[in-house]
């Protein structure tokens, strides 16, 4: 099994940072979108294999997902990931109080793809203009299913790691726990480490 | 392609059902195809190489703005869906209407060499809005309906209690005055009267039996259908009760010279647990349909033993006739309230057409099924079926009619008291007592009541329920608080004969209850115990 690469304190503070800095924007974006205040932060960032990352969500919890396949100085199946029906009760919130709940279930895959879009672009974005390297992006796609699955869908090959980090979602007053989780192999992963590396020595 | 083929790739943009935008670094419209100048009501001629945003303002400051954007600096693809931002371009049904599209809008970056482009590809979802639009509005509507027949049902149901509430009280006010023409009638009859006033005398108690049944009729039905009604428990036996029901059948069986058979299963228990008198009911109607329905022959009653467990049997009761019949298309509405056979029979056999509905009720308040086989012509077997508890054997009653004197023959004696505010109720009362032997004072209020129940002992008390200055109860109640050692016998002479008016006056402290109208069997029947 392939082990997660041991980040220094210092790198592992830069790519919480940096996505800080990613859903910071993406906050602002979605908050001016829905105009409603929305806040979202990154309290803790993980590397998990994909055994862990089951024991994590649960075996059985549905999920609901959202991803982007990004290519360029390093690859990763880019996702957002929340428990199904937290993600029907921001699409709720999010939408108001006339939306009857059979509408609200119809609703609830192209909100969340707008949503995780917003979300993974800003991440991708603020990865992008830290490490001064463009990503090619794809459109993103819309998964319901168990982790297990979710991941037999979303691997490509030889990917057997997760960069994992928790995010928190505050809006009109409830917290709602999600994930972004980075989807890579071992190569792509020392290629993270070596340019958080080598951003660190340029700041430095 | 466009590069290898522009002819096809220009061919494959103008009939793609979907809008394409294409913008370089600048913003600015490099390429736009048919779809969208379709829906475009401005200019179109001169909006190629333009800004986007001098095109379009209203999408300044918009989703759309930032990510096409993120697009053009860093690549970033988007998705812009109608959900968040309804119409983002000013893009409309057809250049001249002004309703505006629903837009899902997918924003994809594309590089070539150092140059680099958005593509802005636009899709009209307007069809699928209306369609959930009109989904949301038929679920609105469809609560709403529901809303509506709710408080119909609640108003329903609050007609319905206004219906037995006036049930209730036209059942005392009729009964009242009810009460002076039966009692009077009664001591009519024994006076001095020549052949013609005793035939006349005669048709006045047959027309108030008549419209005593109708108006029992009405209230039971009313009980029965609010559900107020309440089964009792007694040790019976149909041996019994068949024969009490013939007794009181009797002058109508004679006139029409019908036979009448009475088959009881010879394995049936002698006695069972259940509400006699409303079985007596049951049987009193279903034998007086068979007789009213017949005009020469039989009628046979068979009560026949199906099944028996430990200590239930189920039993099934027969009443056949060979009356006239009915029709079979008329048989399954037969049980339904105000239904009769035929409405021309209404006028030849009368009736309220309440009678199956009760028994129907009735039976099916015991747990039981009721029906009925008819062949037109031939005649009908009119069952049903009741599972019934046994009860103890008891050996048979002493007071057989032929041997127990008739009351008018009994003589009594004692001091009576006789509490009614109305003097024909008082007349009545007094006259059939004195003419038992009695010796009746009378009180007039409750008050007056227990004044006298203070200075004298009095056999038994007959209490009116309703009175000015003090109620029936409230002289029971004061009644039983001041006596000591000697309980006198109050017993209800009262028009109050709906359910649990009965239980008002035992818990008041009464021993006894009859409802008025009454006759003087009756009243010695209801006062018999204390004498």
């Amino acid at each position: 099994m392939d082990s997660p690469p041991v980040l220094s304190e210092l790198e592992a503070d830069l790519l919480n940072e940096i996505f800080n800095l990613g859903v910071g924007n993406a906050a602002a974006s979605l908050s001016q979108m829905v105009k409603q205040e929305i806040k979202l932060s990154v309290p803790e960032l993980n590397f998990f294999s994909i055994e862990e990352l089951s024991e994590t969500l649960g075996h059985n919890q549905l999920l609901s997902c959202v991803s982007q396949k990004i290519t360029g100085s390093f690859s990763a199946q880019s996702m957002v990931i929340f428990p199904d029906e937290d993600s029907l009760a921001i699409v709720g919130k999010l939408l108001g109080e006339n939306i009857s709940e059979e509408s609200l279930a119809e609703l609830q895959d192209e909100a969340m793809s707008e949503i995780g879009n917003i979300v993974l672009n800003a991440c991708i974005g603020s990865l992008s203009e830290s490490f001064s390297s463009a990503f090619n992006v794809d459109l993103p796609e819309y998964v319901r299913s168990t982790p297990t699955e979710l991941i037999d869908k979303k691997k490509l090959d030889g990917e057997s790691l997760i960069l994992f980090i928790r995010i928190e979602l505050t809006l009109s007053e409830s917290k709602i726990t999600g994930y972004l989780a980075f989807l890579m192999g071992v190569e792509s992963l020392s290629k993270l480490h070596n340019i958080l590396k080598e951003t660190l020595s340029k700041l430095l | 392609m466009s590069e290898s083929n522009p002819i096809i790739f220009q061919a494959i943009c103008t009939n793609l059902d979907t809008g394409i935008l294409v913008l370089d670094q600048q913003h600015k419209l490099t390429f736009f195809n048919k779809w969208v100048t379709d829906r475009l009501n401005l200019d179109t001629e001169n909006i190629s190489h333009k800004n986007i945003f001098d095109v379009f303002p209203e999408i300044k400051n918009t989703r759309l703005d930032n990510s096409i954007n993120d697009a053009i600096k860093m690549g970033l693809p988007a998705i812009v869906s109608n959900i968040f931002n309804h119409s983002p371009f000013p893009l409309f049904k057809d250049t001249n209407s002004s309703e505006k599209i629903f837009q899902n809008i997918n924003i994809i970056p594309v590089k070539q060499g150092t140059e680099s482009y958005v593509i802005i590809q636009i899709n009209d979802v307007s069809a699928s809005i209306q369609r959930e639009k009109a989904l949301e509005e038929q679920a609105r509507k469809r609560k709403k309906v529901e809303t509506e027949l709710r408080t119909a049902l609640e108003k329903l149901k609050e007609a319905s209690q206004i219906k037995s509430d006036f049930l209730a009280s036209m059942s005392h006010e009729i009964r009242t005055p009810m009460n002076g023409i039966v009692g009077l009638s009664q001591l009519l009859k024994k006076t001095h009267l020549n052949s013609t006033q005793e035939k006349y005398l005669d048709t006045i108690d047959s027309s108030i039996n008549l419209l005593l049944t109708v108006i029992n009729d009405i209230l039971d039905f009313s009980k029965l259908e609010s559900g107020k009604l309440l089964l009792s428990k007694t040790n019976f036996s149909f041996d019994n009760s068949i024969s009490q029901i013939l007794d009181i059948l009797e002058t109508e069986i004679q006139h029409k010279n019908l036979k009448v058979s009475v088959e009881i299963d010879d394995e049936l228990n002698s006695h069972y647990i259940g509400d006699e008198n409303r079985l007596k009911q049951v049987f009193i109607n279903l034998i007086s349909n068979a007789i009213k329905f017949t005009a020469n022959g039989n009628i046979d009653i068979k009560v026949q033993l199906i099944n028996q467990q430990e200590n239930r049997s189920n039993i099934k009761v027969t009443i056949s006739d060979n009356g006239i019949g009915i029709e079979e298309s008329i048989l399954q509405n037969l049980f339904e309230k105000f239904t009769q056979a035929d409405s021309s029979t209404t006028r030849q056999y009368g009736g309220t057409g309440l009678g199956l509905a009760i028994c129907k009720n009735l039976i099916e308040l015991m747990g039981g099924i009721i029906g009925v086989n008819s062949t037109l012509g031939k005649g009908s077997d009119f069952w049903f079926e009741i599972e019934l508890e046994k009860g103890t054997d008891q050996s048979p009653e002493v007071t057989d009619n032929t041997q127990a004197p008739k009351v008018s023959e009994q003589v009594f004696s004692g001091s009576i008291l006789l509490v009614d505010d109305v003097m024909v109720n008082r007349l009545v009362a007094k006259s059939m007592l004195e003419e038992l032997g009695f010796n009746v004072i009378t009180a007039e209020n409750g008050q007056e009541a227990v004044d006298l129940a203070y200075s004298q002992a009095f056999k038994v008390i007959l209490m009116d329920c309703q009175m000015p200055v003090m109620d029936g109860f409230d002289a029971t109640r004061k009644i039983r608080e001041m006596e000591d050692q000697v309980h006198i016998p109050i017993v209800a002479l009262t028009a109050l004969a709906m359910n649990g008016d009965d239980k008002k006056c035992f818990d008041a402290g009464m021993d006894g209850y009859i409802t008025k109208p009454y006759k003087t069997e009756d009243l010695i029947a209801g006062i018999q115990e204390w004498l």
